[in-house]
């Protein structure tokens, strides 16, 4: 039971980590727009760089 | 397969998907849909003028610009224009905010321009102007953010607390008091920024009703979440039986959370009744001096008073002004809600935000475009949108009465157990507070209405004010603005009357052929005419069109264009002659809603009485009103004679509701005491609008009439049983008959019960 004395300090400490870092991502802009960032992940980045062989192929 | 929001974004991604068609939008020069707007060969963006106002350079030859995106529907439209960004060359960052529609860039200043990027999103069919922070906006932002992280927190310490509570509840009785007073104490560590922090909102609230001299209904959540962790704090102190940091925690987590999504659908509903700029323009043409030939193109913020002005014709008018020189016909429908132009020539004024039909108009700015009226007005809203108080909820008058009830019982209860010792007094006083807690009957009003909110949403019903639902069944008048709201604002042909040699087909034919191209509303009304081939077409300004079709000479236009009379005075008649004689007469008038009549009708069936209140002069009015078979009817009315029409009757005790459209109605919509705007109503109207239909049926009003009423009953079930169970259970706690955790119990069961009631709003019937 005595290593209670240490693993609540250690929880302590993580649940503090925890809150300092969602503090730090919400006034950062991360979670200004949840109806966006909820569904980027049904779209696939099949984004691709448009290169100079783009262009001649399609001319 | 994905899923789109509407068709147009649909349309545009396939588009793109097919492959070969991508090279249409890189190599065409003019997009297709939009021939309002015709692209210079040199983007507006691209002058020192806005790049000055646009574009943050960066030392290592980087820029970063921030636009507005008008156009945005869903996440696929945000989708499409990152990943089409992203393939230009240049680009380093894209990213598109659908909370506050804008666009955030960051590029390399030697691969493209502001310009050239601005035209790609252009290409795809949004609207791309510059990004004027806007105060409501910020303030949006701002309240979400706090409110998040008040919520977080409150959400980690919830589950800390109750992990702890777990182990007390389990440990009750036999349990080593040294690790007893360990666990109660790391629970008050984790509770403390809960009970001062994250609950601040809530004795922000309750004191600021107090110093008004109302007991709001955050005045017994304040008092429950400081009791209980005062009560807990001293309990730790005095080594007595029960602590109730768990209850604490959870209680404010849940209360916070379910105000944080009806903050959300809240802002989510202003936001879409905000549209943003939309009807100031941001570019304008400057001439450096009344005769100067080549216009600069500048943006419309930078217009001083006394700036020369060239406004071309299809375009909206960017400042307040006088007209120095041109003649044309002005569509003053953002204003007045009125379709049919009027005439203005050089010395008259013209207001920001109205569209210029015919002519090309210089003016003289008589003032720059953030002091212009439609922009003041803007403003002005806005403030009062921003700055409205927290909404007064139904049950505050019985709240506050419970509150005092309470705190009698409690100290009833405490000086009832004070001769058994502090520790049975200490623990039978809190079971009251904490039985009592009232959970259950703060929560029954909110998640009644944010549940019917969201309902009314998914069917085309925004409501901006929360007191829409409350208000909404004890209306006894409704009021209707015509044009636009009981008629479609749009004029059709609804008589014809034949002179001449030519048939009605004919006649149409003609006329639509001369009104080929043109924008004007009168021309709209000939658009289901094919048109064919006319020459020498000549619009006079305000007067009507003139031109040959199969080499003969037409005029098409006013009785006194065409120099005849009118067949009556009851309709708004269009002539067409040949050079000898009238050959026809048409008759154009707003066509009537589909669902008006029935509207009406249902209306006076549940006992409300109508009216139409109208700001045009004509016979038409009260034509539509014996139709309709309303109860009253004023014609001509000015914004000012409307307002006083409604506190007229607000005087002598009638709740009236009004809906309207136009920026005519804006006054009247904000003195109604509950008032709708149409889906195709002007910005400020739908600021200034309680609920905002996104589909142009009346019929929706009749279904938020409904909703309200069983939102009122559901408000209702919920606060009796709420207040029932609070105060049946109080007798057993004063006696001490109830552990904490029966009473955590209870507690949850019965807010649990007031959530299901509620949700029951969300089905529609």
């Amino acid at each position: 039971m005595e290593s209670l004395y240490f693993l609540i300090p250690i929880g302590i400490v993580l649940i503090a980590a925890a809150a300092g870092i969602l503090l730090w991502a919400v006034r950062s802009g991360q979670y200004d727009d949840l109806d966006r960032e909820a569904s980027r992940i049904l779209f696939e980045e099949d984004a691709r760089p448009q290169t100079p062989d783009d262009e001649n192929s399609h001319e | 397969m994905r899923w789109f929001c509407c068709p147009a974004c649909r349309s545009v991604a396939e588009i793109i998907h097919q492959s070969g068609l991508e090279d249409y939008y890189r190599l065409r020069e003019t997009p297709g849909n939009r021939p309002d707007s015709p692209t210079p060969d040199k983007h507006p963006f691209d002058n020192p003028a806005f790049q000055r106002q646009l574009v943050q350079q960066e030392p290592d030859g980087q820029c970063s610009a921030r636009f507005a995106i008008e156009g945005l529907h869903c996440a696929a439209c945000a989708w499409l224009i990152e990943s089409r960004l992203n393939t230009l060359p240049g680009i380093k960052t894209a990213t598109v905010s659908l909370a506050d529609q804008s666009l955030v860039l960051h590029w390399d200043a030697a691969l493209q321009t502001a310009g050239s990027i601005a035209h790609g999103v252009e290409q795809l069919g949004y609207g791309v102007s510059p990004w004027h922070p806007e105060a409501l906006l910020a303030l949006q932002q701002r309240e979400n953010r706090s409110s998040l992280q008040r919520l977080g927190i409150a959400g980690l310490a919830m589950m800390q607390t109750g992990m702890l509570a777990a182990a007390l509840y389990a440990g009750d009785g036999d349990m080593d008091p040294e690790w007893r007073e360990l666990f109660r104490w790391v629970s008050l560590l984790f509770t403390f920024p809960v009970a001062t922090w994250s609950a601040w909102p809530f004795y922000r609230n309750a004191i600021n009703g107090l110093r008004q001299g109302a007991a709001t209904m955050d005045l017994p959540v304040a008092l429950a979440i400081a009791g209980a962790f005062v009560a807990s704090v001293i309990g730790t102190l005095a080594h007595s039986t029960h602590v109730y940091f768990d209850s604490v925690a959870m209680f404010t987590f849940l209360l916070l959370a379910g105000r944080h999504l009806e903050m959300r659908l809240r802002h989510r509903n202003r936001q879409q009744s905000l549209v943003r700029s939309g009807s100031l323009p941001w570019q304008a043409h400057r001439l450096a001096h009344i005769d100067s030939t080549q216009a600069d193109s500048v943006p419309a913020l930078s217009l001083q008073a006394g700036d020369m002005v060239q406004v071309l014709p299809g375009e909206a008018i960017p400042v307040d002004g006088i007209i120095l020189r041109g003649q044309s016909s002005i569509s003053e429908a953002v204003l007045t809600g009125e379709s049919i132009p009027v005439d203005r020539g050089p010395g008259d004024t013209v207001l920001a935000g109205t569209i210029n039909h015919e002519q090309i108009l210089t003016l003289r700015a008589s003032s720059s475009q953030q002091q212009s009226r439609v922009a003041l007005m803007q403003q002005h809203l806005q403030h009062a949108l921003s700055a409205k108080p927290a909404t007064v909820q139904l049950a505050d008058r019985l709240s506050s009465t419970f509150v005092l009830f309470v705190l009698a019982c409690a100290m009833a209860t405490a000086t009832f157990w004070w001769p058994s010792g502090i520790d049975q007094t200490m623990a039978t006083t809190l079971a009251v507070l904490v039985a009592s807690c009232p959970c259950a009957l703060s929560l029954a009003t909110p998640t009644a209405l944010t549940a019917a909110t969201y309902a009314l949403a998914q069917q085309g019903v925004l409501i901006t004010r929360a007191h829409v639902l409350e208000t909404l069944p004890r209306i006894q008048r409704a009021l209707f603005d015509k044009t636009g709201t009981l008629t479609e604002g749009r004029l059709i042909i609804t008589d014809t009357r034949i002179h001449g040699t030519l048939n009605e087909g004919e006649c149409l034919q003609i006329a639509a052929s001369l009104e080929q191209g043109s924008n004007h509303p009168i021309a709209h009304a000939f658009q289901s005419t094919t048109p064919i081939s006319a020459s020498d077409v000549q619009q006079h300004s305000g007067m009507g069109v003139s031109g040959r079709v199969h080499g003969i000479a037409y005029r098409l236009g006013q009785p006194a264009f065409i120099q005849a009379n009118a067949p009556d005075e009851q309709a708004h008649w269009i002539g067409l002659a040949d050079s000898q004689q009238v050959l026809a007469w048409f008759s154009l008038q707003d066509r009537l809603r589909d669902d008006a009549a029935k509207t009406i009708a249902s209306l006076k069936t549940l006992g409300i009485s109508t009216g139409l209140l109208t700001g045009d002069r004509s016979a038409y009015g009260t034509q539509l009103a014996r139709q309709l078979q309303m109860d009253s009817v004023q014609t001509g009315a000015s914004p000012e004679d409307k307002q006083r029409a409604i506190i007229d009757e607000q005087t002598q005790g009638t709740r009236v509701m009004m809906v309207g459209d136009g920026v005519n109605d804006a006054a009247v919509l904000s003195t109604a005491d509950v008032s709708f705007a149409m889906a195709g109503a002007t910005p400020l109207a739908r600021l200034q609008s309680d609920a905002l239909l996104m589909k142009d049926s009346l019929g929706l009003i009749l279904l938020a009439h409904r909703t309200a009423l069983r939102t009122r009953r559901v408000i209702r079930q919920n606060l009796i049983w709420a207040a029932a169970y609070n105060i049946s259970v109080i007798p057993f706690a004063a006696m001490g008959w109830v552990p904490p955790w029966l009473a955590a119990i209870g507690m949850s069961a019965s807010s649990l019960l007031v959530m299901l009631n509620a949700m029951r709003l969300t089905r529609v019937h």
